[in-house]
């Protein structure tokens, strides 16, 4: 497919792209050159909440501005990319399978359009949207009027978490992440040109210096990274953090094939790139004899270039390939790896043109509590641990998603009660399975929006709320 | 008080002695046992070459020079003050490197360091930047204490009509605090600088202000800091570390429009490099000119310190000066930097892109993110 090899990614501020004086060159796993991005230092993103601040802010977004958002991110060609150019871009960047690019186009227009409905899901159903003269009554508004989200490159779908802080009316200031700024790009695209006010509207590519600036200057911050990168802003008082997900499984029963495609399902898909994969897997059964059965699953995947259809696992340039096997390998603390007898040439499989793919690894530990239960990395890693029901709860905390393989229910519903853990699913459901309104990590609303009183005496009464 | 060399050492600042001449002078000046310090006149036995005779030209100084180290952090600082500097003008004072990067490196300085200022400020009338009429505050955030930052900046303002207000900012605590993960702490203190700032700028009439980027940053990231520093200011010299030309465009255009600002880039061992006044054409938007021939700049290549790089090639900063007050032969310093053409005919290097020569790691990060 054709692409320009050559692309330039403006900064915008307040809706307007600016040239930077500093750009920086961003190339493919592979060391093709691909674009051009134009860098804001932190005096731009200062500058930048500094500007939102002196422009009033009007009322959020209508439902049709999200849906002709959505068409047009998933339709129209934006920045000069049609969706494939899109597409082809961003897999080669940031080395997520183009299967997956392909398949998030549509989730985001489902998306947009279903952002209306989301938040209408979300609002408490004691609030009013307007207060009669005689009335005191709960308002839901907004904490802030800017947020900043400095944002990752692990997978197109994790855009989508902002497009809901636009549907509640905040002004945004996206960070991308660097081997990902063209989604958040075409995205903030589609919102112009469907019409949104500019303002909300700010896309400051930039390093850490950019991110601390943005974090201090704007009312709130949707803050996606690793440990040390939440532990910077901990003290941030508008901070709403998006750490590793820690996602697993739980299984109990026999190692069935309908229980081996949940399990290998919640930690492959979208190249085992989302933070709802699952990185563990407990088992009441033989850990070793269920780690060897989704090695044999999973050792299949295909390891090819992104932009190539048969893609199935994330790509990086070989030396950081090699440098995250050679992490993996030293924090096994005796755990079995099961995965590597399936490899004749290792786990770095070497695409022959300065990139490589990562292959999944199935890590079996002989102790509930081996520290592999909390390691997530960027590929297919899977810890497989022993379980009991002597301490159910204890190993499966800090979870953004729970599948529960088990014909128990109560088994889920305890789990449900664990407030550390974010999500569970029952029977069959993947980890990454999600409904039109079930919260991500809780409903970003729990942040970013409260309840407030308004009342308005009898005979009285000014401009209404909406 | 002249003597034989006052023609080079002490020639106006807006003229060019011959190279080579300043050079056989300083040698002379340096190593003659009557004049020269004791420091390198000891040093002049064990140098295997005899600066005297040997060194004729800035070549011969470079090859013959190259592999004379000096530990600039030990030296007894008084045995740099040449002997014959006794009873000439001005009193020497001792100076310190940044020392943010291990133990400081000590200077003397008299007067010399006032002709590069008197060359800076040149520079300054060229580009427009305020005078004080003998009423107006200047105000310097910066490093102050045993940095010859606070006497340049002293200088700097009494040339040009001001009255000197300072803010001290300790860069080696800042360092510390950042190196041993207390960002917090660095956070905090520069808010305690920013206050200070405050309250100057609101009970004084400050017109100009002397900092570095870092601290434009913060203080317009303050908005009660930066309204009155917008609204009274109108000459920022910054310096001290280094600026993105995004950054300096935001700075000039829209963050400080109604001020003139001009760069400075220098240290304790290489004096000041004022910014030359911009011309049509110019490779970056901040071309440093060093004040040659009394400080001379080679950029070398990084990994072949004896290597100097081609025009528009980025390299390390090697620094030789050469004053009555102070001979420093062939030193690296820690930045990297862009040769560029000198506009003026043979001027010396003309510098621009500034930045520290620092290897960046990458660490793997646990997560998907």
């Amino acid at each position: 497919m054709a692409v320009a090899t050559k692309y330039k990614i403006p900064l915008i501020r307040a809706g307007v792209a600016r040239a930077s004086a500093e750009t920086v060159l961003l190339r493919g796993v592979d060391g093709t050159p691909l674009a051009d991005v134009d860098m804001a230092p932190p005096l731009a993103a200062t500058l930048t909440v500094a500007e939102l601040r002196r422009r009033p802010l009007g009322e959020a977004p209508s439902p049709e501005t999200f849906q002709l958002m959505g068409e047009l991110f998933g339709k129209a060609t934006l920045n000069g990319l049609t969706p494939a150019e899109y597409c082809e871009l961003q897999t080669r960047s940031a080395g997520v399978p183009i299967s997956v690019a392909r398949r998030s186009v549509e989730d985001m227009a489902a998306t947009c359009a279903n952002a209306p409905v989301r938040v209408a899901a979300e609002r408490p159903a004691g609030a009013v949207a307007g207060v009669e003269p005689g009335e005191i009554r709960a308002v839901w508004m907004r904490r802030g009027d800017t947020l900043s989200v400095i944002a990752p490159s692990n997978n197109p779908g994790t855009h989508t978490q902002w497009v809901h802080a636009l549907a509640y009316g905040y002004q945004l200031l996206v960070r991308p992440g660097t081997r990902d700024p063209f989604t958040p790009s075409r995205l903030i695209a589609a919102a112009l040109s469907a019409g949104m006010e500019p303002s909300r509207l700010s896309l400051l590519p930039g390093g850490h210096a950019t991110a601390d600036a943005l974090v201090k200057a704007a009312d709130l911050s949707l803050v996606f990274g690793g440990d040390t990168a939440i532990r910077r802003y901990a003290d941030n008082p508008g901070l709403v953090p998006r750490g590793p997900g820690r996602s697993k499984v739980l299984h109990t029963g026999p190692i069935t094939d309908e229980a081996l495609d949940v399990i290998c399902d919640s930690v492959a898909y979208d190249g085992g790139l989302r933070c709802t994969n699952a990185s563990a897997v407990f088992t009441e059964g033989d850990p070793m004899e269920l780690g060897q059965a989704i090695a044999r699953r999973l050792g299949t995947l295909v390891a090819a270039p992104p932009q190539t259809s048969e893609a199935q696992l994330p790509v990086m340039p070989i030396e950081q390939a090699r440098a995250m096997r050679e992490h993996l390998a030293s924090r096994l603390a005796g755990a079995v790896e099961v995965t590597a007898a399936l490899y004749r040439d290792g786990g770095v499989a070497d695409l022959g043109d300065g990139s490589a793919a990562l292959r999944p690894a199935v890590l079996v530990c002989d102790r509930a509590d081996h520290p592999g239960r909390g390691i997530e990395l960027p590929f297919p890693c899977v810890w497989v641990l022993p379980w009991s029901r002597r301490d159910p709860i204890t190993p499966l905390r800090d979870t953004l998603a729970l599948s529960v393989v088990s014909d128990d229910e109560q088994l889920a519903l305890s789990a449900l009660r664990e407030p550390s853990i974010r999500k569970v699913v029952f029977g069959g459901l993947p980890t990454h399975a999600a409904g039109p309104t079930s919260p991500h990590d809780g409903y970003l609303s729990g942040d970013l929006m409260e309840v407030r009183a308004y009342g308005v005496a009898k005979g009285s009464g000014g401009p209404r709320l909406r | 008080m002249s003597d034989d060399f006052a023609a080079l050492f002490e020639a106006p600042v807006d003229a060019t002695p011959d190279l080579d001449e300043l050079v056989v002078a300083t040698m002379t000046w340096h190593f003659s046992p009557s004049t020269g310090s004791p420091f390198w006149v000891g040093r002049a036995a064990t140098l295997g070459f005899d600066p005297l005779s040997d060194v004729k030209t800035y070549d011969d100084l470079s090859r013959l020079f190259a592999d004379v180290t000096t530990d600039w952090s030990t030296i007894p600082a008084h045995t740099l003050v040449p002997r014959g500097c006794t009873g000439r003008p001005g009193r020497f004072g001792v100076y310190e490197s940044g020392g943010t990067t291990g133990a400081p490196k000590r200077i003397v300085d008299a007067t010399s360091r006032r002709r590069n200022i008197e060359y800076q400020s040149m520079f300054l009338d060229e580009q427009g930047f305020p005078t004080g009429g003998q009423q107006a505050g200047w105000l310097h955030i910066g490093p102050t204490g045993p940095h010859i930052m606070a006497k340049n900046i002293g200088n700097l303002s009494e040339l040009r009509g001001f009255l000197a207000y300072f803010v001290d900012l300790d860069p080696r605590w800042v360092k510390r605090c950042i190196a041993s993960g207390r960002e917090d702490e660095s956070k905090r203190y520069i808010d305690h600088i920013l206050d200070q700032v405050k309250d100057v700028l609101l009970s004084q009439d400050i017109r100009a202000i002397s900092t570095t980027p870092r601290i434009l940053e913060n203080v317009v990231a303050r908005p009660d800091v930066y309204e009155p520093l917008r609204e009274k200011v109108r000459g920022i010299i910054w310096g001290g570390t280094s600026i993105d030309p995004e950054t300096l465009n935001l700075l000039e255009n829209e963050a400080f429009p109604e001020a003139r600002l001009a760069g400075a880039y220098g240290n304790t061992m290489m004096g000041m490099a004022p910014q030359r006044t911009r011309r049509e054409g110019d490779p970056s938007p901040c071309v440093f000119r060093p004040f040659y021939p009394y400080t001379l700049v080679d950029v070398v290549d990084p990994v072949d310190l004896t290597t100097r790089v081609p025009v528009d090639t980025r390299g390390v900063v090697k620094i030789t000066a050469l004053t009555r007050e102070l001979f420093m032969p062939p030193t690296v310093e820690r930045d990297m930097v862009t040769l560029r053409a000198s506009v003026d005919g043979d001027l010396g290097a003309e510098v621009s892109d500034v930045r520290p020569n620092e290897t960046s790691k990458e660490t793997i990060i646990e997560g998907v993110y």
